[in-house]
């Protein structure tokens, strides 16, 4: 219906169109001269107030080069529809429009944002408004064709505004306070009608009936629902009429899950009215709702063998699965005013059995002794069993928007798939964004062909020589011994070779490609290289035992993360089920013992992001733990930034925003917290009891409830748009991937996907990562990004080529590291300053085609782990709970009641950082507390993921060396060291001390140097005896060695 | 061409960050030319701003807490009047507490110099130079209604994620002029409400980091309290370690052929030799006169701390410090007046209230005032309305903060709340409009200084922030 404002508003607006064009008088202004006229005054006002208002406070941010939210106020149409937010203008009703609104509003929604407008200008557009916003349309370049704002399902709330009238009933499960499992003896109603249900007790009059159960984590979902069993019901008083007596018009909802029992025959649900045995086959005398369990199927029946039903085998979904069964009914005859709606789709037919015929027009006549019942509130009435959530009846029939609204409403509220809901979320991509080259699946490149067999070690040469070759570049020649020895074992271990292992590979008679693979093999045996290679892990997940931001709280248990990813690295664990135990471990069928145990505190992963525990507003700091979820998977697992399309359709990769809130319902369908309403009582830390084990207190997420949460448009979930169904990325995932149906949150299958081999990202992401880490710079050198503002492969083929063999291999790690280290190009030399190496560097200064081996520094870790053992004080013992216990030993107890929740007090320069012995990945991990000792030789900052570490140079790290007491502890350690071993004189010493730190036997002109400084600095102003002086002497040599270049950078 | 195997980004602040990341930065700089032969391979070098700027470094006054905006430098007489009364339109959505009725403020105002501008009686000070400070009422701190999330959007722009630091940013875009000290000092910070992530570098290199000496727990300490800057050894020792030390390296640099970071680490000890000696004379406070010490209130009483901490950013200012950051923080000072009002914002003006106006007359009369950006900031204000009978709430939908020096005008008022202080009405300044001006100020274009990070160019501002042009003199 055309409301007449707006019949007026097209009447004036085709008059102004008639004279704006300057013609004779045409109809519409014939017919109303005297509405013409009045409109000339309103257009001169438009003309002279509003639009100038508009213009000049609007304009900036609404206009023709910025439409913030979509809104513009420049072009009538534009104005007139409104922006993300909603229509902007109610023709001739200021108090309704946005527009009023927002210029009015105080706080975040005042418009303009900075700088109120003036009273004046309010009520001039108050004015313009309440005239029924008069704007002549304009030809030419005005003349509006506007980008549509998308169309999305409203969501409308049984009690919103248009429906609260007809609302009759609204019961929720959600609102009763009732404990777990116990007895619902009244359920009130939310409608504000009072027509609350109780059993024989209260309002009603008459019947029987036993409670049903209140169920919090029901079928439904898993939220709260009413659980019903035979005998079980609930009724209302007859006095109170849900007004759906005699011929009623009406809508009934029901959000539930049943069960199919065959011991009855018919099972009621809800019934109004008198569906007893009434001798009146005349006329349907209720509104029953039953399940037929022969044929399994819904009715509506009207008593008497009145039925209007879903048909034969309707009900087997109900059975199956949640469900919003919405049933509408108009007046007259029953079987053709009924109709069915199931999730959101109507049933395909409506099967009559009314015996008369269709042409019986009901007469519901209301019981003496209740009104309104649920399952069984008479001893004849059969009752069934099942989960009900809410039960909705309206007093007429919905529209068709309506409905679609409320299925909204409640599709979201209760998990329920509702497919139409979808549609809108489905993209499609063109050819370009699908064949994009890292969506593409892995197909493993034949070897290429190379002349020189001699230079080929490992299948990968071929790949690196034959691009070299392209360029006419040449391999350098292979590192000598030494070189490699220290290479491949700070590379695999973390540490330096002992002069025993370097003396044994110097001897080892075999060929150089035997011998160091030998040395591998022991090195890839080793807990060490564990230890070592899941620091690089622990960067890429952003790991740390504190959750930063305000509370900064310690997290008691996530050395057991941290234990678990060494564990996993060291018994060569496959990375797919690597991956899949940190995503789901939580949700593995068939783990037992300590697998179970393993499984379940891999998926700390989830937990370690940062945490804003006093965040005011809860399910926006839920929603920005999700936002980390997401970038740690995104990130670490595929190499894609996500992240990026949480505002906005992703800038440079096929990822709409869709798609980042179909992935952020399947995470939010995850609980890190332990109480909804109270971030800071704690996140998830509880007692895992397996079988056969003792229980261990772990840090994991669990199993919230299947979420379906909107896309929030620019990010911000008060603005919400199309539906997100949990899934996976679209443009990989393909035509035809559909939403999931998992009762789970949907991580399982999510992890699965992730770790499948057909998944073209996370296998090429693996071996670059490792590749990366090998040779200091990815073959995709942006390694946590291989989207398209990452930087192409150097060796699409190489790289093609080791994530094939990788998953061939079984995903195996420390294969993939054979494959890589045992081979001509990581044994090549740094070549120096020769002259091949000044062609080759003109040719690629970046060594992208790896005609070299680059110098790499040692990273922090490995910094600190050297100088220990260099001075012989390195503590191997593994792993433990030594961190943990530290941090919450040490953390403030501020709230005896929540004494688990303690702020970290542990600061960056705390001695247990410079005592403790230990390798650092042992070490405490603190957010916004790192030590200095590794903060300074850029450890990676745990508040991000570090996909590759910086490499700074500056001042501070050398006044780290020349003063901290760690660097002149352990150079007196090693002093001492030196100088109580048989050595036989000062040369021998000198050289041990040489061997000790860099590898290498000293030069004689460095003995005679290092002689000559031990010289002066015994005959120097140090006080003492001559044993303490020379201890001295030796402690500030031993300093200047962990100071050099070679002992911090590697060949 | 063999440049085209790889398509070189000869973008300059991408190629430094690249030298700053270390890798390949033999290979970059052979790409730059002079330009990066200039800029070195220090991060740290002093960097060309986009266009003249007029502060050449900042020094940052940070009110931890949340400082009443209401009872200080926003005058609202409608308050007063009605005082006890409700609130008359709808509250924030978000708040911290519960708050109550109107509760207007315990403090008068008094008129100051020749601007005539009112600020409370809590400041009589600052009062005397106000002819100096251009006083933004207008402030928005968005909907951050925690210390933590707070805290971070003003030291970083946004209040839960990991993002580098105002000052971080700064060094970045500008690099620092005195290489014996860090560029980024920050005087007492709190470990607490994002602790070092108020002043952290996040994914810019580490370098930019600030520097902090001492933290809201303790007293401002008398010396140099940056780390490991006490020699370990006597200097004569370290001398000559340095001279073995050299020499080896010198051999090695041979061997390995020229490597910029390498060559730069030689650099470094030697600056680490110098720095030894350069940060505790510049903290050496007894080389100022008497009259100064007197000046800024040191030598006992409530001013000394605050003090001898503005006395200090002078120096370090004067030494080329980049960026200097003074906090009154937690757990020690604190603004956080939920009750005791009167007591708590009475005790704190009185600590600060002289070395602020001592430090901007100091910078005057030392020719510095010209080029250093002075701010007096805080995370929000307080709640025009009542928490308790003597209290106020936290309140970042409107609050005030003072600017001066470098390049902003003296005397002004800038911007307007609502009749009670709750809402801003007039001239909103949000933080990345705060922090565009500061960048502005300094030089930089708070939209052409960006940084590459996961795929993305991160900016201070990220995609807001306007510059208030208004109040630049």
């Amino acid at each position: 219906m055309v409301s007449p404002t707006a019949t007026i508003a097209t009447a004036v607006l085709s008059g102004v169109l008639a004279c704006s064009a300057g013609g004779s008088a045409v109809s519409a202004a014939d017919r109303k001269p005297d509405v013409r006229k009045v409109d000339a005054k309103k257009i001169e006002f438009f003309e002279s107030k509003i639009r100038p208002l508009l213009l000049a406070r609007c304009g900036t941010c609404h206009g023709a080069k910025k439409q913030e939210r979509g809104l513009r106020v420049d072009q009538r149409q534009r104005l007139f529809r409104g922006g993300e937010s909603g229509k902007a203008i109610e023709h001739g009703k200021p108090g309704a429009s946005l527009l009023l609104k927002r210029v009015t509003a105080r706080g975040d929604e005042q418009m303009p944002p900075k700088t109120r407008l003036k009273d004046s200008e309010i009520a001039a557009l108050r004015q313009w408004v309440a005239d029924g916003a008069v704007w002549p349309v304009a030809t030419g370049a005005e003349s509006s064709r506007g980008d549509d704002v998308d169309g999305v399902d409203e969501v409308i709330a049984p009690n919103a505004p248009e429906l609260a009238k007809s609302l009759k009933l609204w019961l929720r499960a959600d609102t009763l306070q009732v404990a777990d499992g116990g007895e619902v003896v009244a359920w009130p109603d939310s409608s504000g009608r009072g027509h609350d249900l109780t059993i024989t007790r209260g309002v009603r009059k008459a019947g029987t009936g036993t409670a049903p159960q209140l169920v919090k984590k029901s079928k439904v979902n898993g939220g709260p629902a009413v659980r019903f069993t035979h005998g079980n019901g609930l009724a209302a008083s007859p006095d109170r009429s849900l007004g759906l007596t005699g011929d009623a018009d009406f809508t009934v909802v029901l959000v539930g899950q049943y069960v199919h029992d065959t011991s009855r025959t018919y099972e009621s649900i809800l019934m109004v009215g008198n569906p007893g045995p009434a001798r009146n086959p005349e006329k349907p005398l209720s509104i029953l709702i039953e399940l037929e369990t022969g044929p399994k199927q819904l009715d509506l029946a009207g008593g008497f063998s009145h039925d209007a039903s879903m048909g034969p085998g309707s009900a087997q979904v109900l059975y199956d699965q949640p469900n919003i069964l919405i049933i509408t009914r108009k007046k007259g005859p029953w079987t053709p005013g009924a109709r069915f709606w199931l999730n959101g789709e109507s049933s395909q037919q409506v099967w009559g059995r009314d015996p008369v015929g269709t042409s019986v027009v009901p007469d519901v006549q209301m019981r003496p002794e209740h009104g309104v019942a649920l399952g069984s509130p008479q001893q004849w009435a059969a009752g069934f069993q099942g989960d009900l959530a809410e039960v909705i009846v309206f007093d007429r029939v919905l529209t068709d928007r309506q409905r679609r609204g409320l299925e909204a409403e409640l599709a979201v509220r209760h998990g329920v798939e509702i497919p139409r809901m979808y549609l809108a979320s489905t993209r499609e991509f063109t050819d370009k964004e699908k064949n994009y080259w890292a969506f593409r699946p892995v197909k493993s490149p034949a070897i290429p062909k190379v002349a020189d067999a001699d230079r080929v070690v490992s299948p990968i040469d071929p790949f690196v020589q034959s691009r070299l070759k392209a360029v006419g570049l040449e391999p350098s020649p292979r590192a000598d011994r030494l070189t490699l020895i220290r290479r491949v074992t700070f590379d695999l271990t973390g540490l330096p070779p002992t002069p025993k292992q370097i003396d044994a590979f110097l001897a080892d008679g075999r060929s150089d490609v035997e011998a160091l693979g030998v040395v591998v093999d022991g090195l890839l045996a080793s807990p060490r290289y564990g230890e070592r290679w899941a620091r690089h892990w622990l960067d890429v997940v952003r790991y740390a035992e504190s959750t930063a931001n305000d509370g900064n709280a310690v997290m008691r248990y996530a050395w057991r993360y941290r234990d678990y990813v060494i564990k996993s690295l060291n018994t060569d664990k496959p990375y797919s089920e690597f991956v899949i135990e940190q995503l789901a471990g939580d949700l593995l069928p068939g783990k037992t013992g300590q697998a179970r145990v393993d499984a379940v505190v891999a998926t700390g992963l989830l937990m370690l992001g940062p945490k804003a525990l006093a965040e005011t507003d809860k399910e926006q700091s839920r929603l920005d733990i999700v936002a980390d979820q997401l970038d740690v998977t995104g990130r670490a697992f595929l190499g894609l930034t996500i992240g990026c399309a949480r505002c906005h359709d992703h800038k440079f990769d096929s990822i709409p925003t869709v798609d980042y809130y179909s992935l952020a319902s399947i995470f939010r369908s995850t609980e890190v917290f332990q109480d909804e309403n109270r971030n800071a009582t704690m996140f998830q830390e509880w007692n895992l009891e397996v079988d056969g084990l003792k229980p261990v207190m772990v840090m994991a997420p669990v199993e919230y409830r299947p979420v379906t949460l909107r896309v929030h448009r620019r990010g911000d979930r008060k603005n919400p748009g199309v539906f997100a169904p949990r899934r996976f990325l679209q443009v990989i995932a393909g035509e035809g991937h559909q939403p999931l149906r998992t009762r789970q949150s949907g991580r399982l299958e999510l992890a699965r996907w992730i770790a499948s081999p057909e998944n073209p990202l996370t296998a090429r992401v693996l071996v670059n990562r490792v590749w990366q880490n090998h040779f200091g710079t990815g073959l995709v050198a942006t390694s946590d990004n291989f989207g398209n503002r990452g930087e192409l492969p150097s060796h699409p083929a190489l790289l093609d080529w080791l994530a094939a063999d990788f998953v061939e291999n079984g995903w195996s790690i420390k294969s993939l590291h054979r494959r890589i280290v045992v081979s001509n190009t990581y044994m090549q030399a740094s070549r120096g300053a020769t002259k091949s190496a000044a062609a080759a560097r003109r040719v690629d200064p970046d060594n992208r085609l790896m005609w070299t081996m680059p110098l790499e520094r040692l990273d922090a870790e490995a910094l600190r782990d050297a100088v220990l053992a260099v001075s012989g004080r390195l503590d191997l013992t593994p792993g433990g709970s030594e961190t943990g216990e530290f941090l919450y030993e040490r953390g403030q107890v501020i709230d005896q009641k929540r004494p688990t929740f303690r702020p970290n007090r542990v600061r960056s320069d705390d001695p247990f950082y410079s005592d403790s012995r230990r390798r650092s990945v042992f070490l405490p991990v603190v957010r916004n507390a790192m030590p200095d000792i590794l903060a300074l030789f850029d450890a990676a900052d745990p508040n991000g993921i570090v996909a590759r570490r910086n490499d700074t140079t500056v001042p501070s790290q050398s006044l780290f060396l020349l003063n901290h007491p760690f660097v002149l502890e352990n150079s007196r350690a090693l002093a001492t060291r030196i100088l109580s071993s048989p050595a036989a004189d000062e040369t021998a010493r000198i050289a041990l001390a040489y061997r000790l730190a860099v590898g290498r036997s000293p030069r004689p002109v460095e003995v005679k140097r290092v002689s000559e400084f031990l010289a002066a600095e015994v005959a120097g102003e140090t006080k003492g005896t001559p044993e303490e002086k020379r201890l001295v002497a030796w402690t500030g040599f031993a300093q200047t060695l962990f100071c050099r270049n070679e002992f911090l950078y590697l060949k | 061409m063999p440049a085209n195997l790889f398509p070189p980004l000869l973008h300059r602040r991408r190629a430094l960050s690249r030298i700053a990341c270390g890798f390949g930065a033999t290979a970059a700089a052979a790409m730059l030319g002079e330009e990066s032969a200039a800029a070195g391979v220090d991060p740290m070098a002093p960097k060309r701003p986009h266009f003249v700027p007029r502060a050449k470094r900042v020094i940052f006054l940070f009110l931890h807490g949340g400082i009443s905006h209401v009872d200080t430098f926003d005058e609202k007489p409608e308050l007063n009047k009605r005082n006890g009364q409700p609130v008359p339109f709808k509250k924030p959505d978000f708040e911290f507490a519960v708050t109550g009725n109107l509760l207007g403020s315990p403090w008068k105002f008094h008129s100051h110099g020749q601007s005539g501008l009112r600020i409370s009686e809590l400041f009589p000070r600052i009062g005397s130079v106000i002819d100096d400070v251009c006083v933004v009422n207008s402030i928005s701190g968005g909907n951050e209604v925690s210390h933590g999330p707070a805290c971070l959007r003003l030291n970083t722009g946004d209040g839960v994620l990991n993002r580098p630091s105002l000052g971080a940013w700064t060094l970045y875009g500008l690099g620092s002029d005195n290489r014996d000290l860090p560029g980024f000092i920050t005087l007492t910070p709190s470990i607490y409400h994002g602790g070092t992530q108020n002043f952290g570098s996040a994914f810019l290199a580490a370098s930019f980091q600030g520097t902090s000496i001492g933290d809201g727990n303790a007293e401002f300490p008398r010396t140099a309290a940056v780390s490991n800057v006490v020699p370990g050894r006597p200097r004569a020792v370290q001398r000559r370690q340095l001279d073995l030390l050299a020499t080896a390296n010198r051999e090695y640099l041979v061997e390995t052929g020229a490597d910029a970071r390498l060559e730069a680490r030689i650099r470094a000890f030697e600056t680490a030799f110098r720095m030894q000696t350069a940060i505790p004379e510049v903290f050496d406070l007894s080389q100022e006169s008497k009259e100064t010490l007197a000046l800024y209130g040191i030598g006992g009483g409530p001013t000394d701390e605050y003090g001898r901490e503005c006395l200090m950013a002078r120096r370090l200012a004067e030494s080329g410090v980049r960026f200097i950051q003074v906090n009154h923080s937690y757990p020690r000072n604190y603004w956080d007046a939920h009750g005791g009002l009167r007591a708590n914002h009475s005790k704190n003006a009185m600590k600060i209230d002289q070395p602020i106006a001592a430090l901007i007359t100091d910078l005057k009369r030392r020719g510095l005032f010209d080029d250093t950006l002075v701010v007096l900031g805080t995370e929000f204000g307080r709640t025009p309305a009542a928490q308790g009978s003597d209290g106020r709430d936290h309140h970042p939908h409107a609050f005030s903060m003072l600017m001066a020096g470098g390049g902003v005008r003296g005397g002004m008022k800038y911007g307007e709340t609502d009749e009670f202080g709750y809402y801003v009405a007039k001239n909103m300044v949000s933080i990345p409009d705060l922090h565009a001006t500061i960048l502005h100020l300094l030089g930089l274009d708070h939209q052409r200084l960006t940084f590459r990070h996961a795929g993305r160019d991160f900016r201070l501002t990220d995609v807001e922030g306007e510059v208030v042009r208004e109040i630049l003199a």
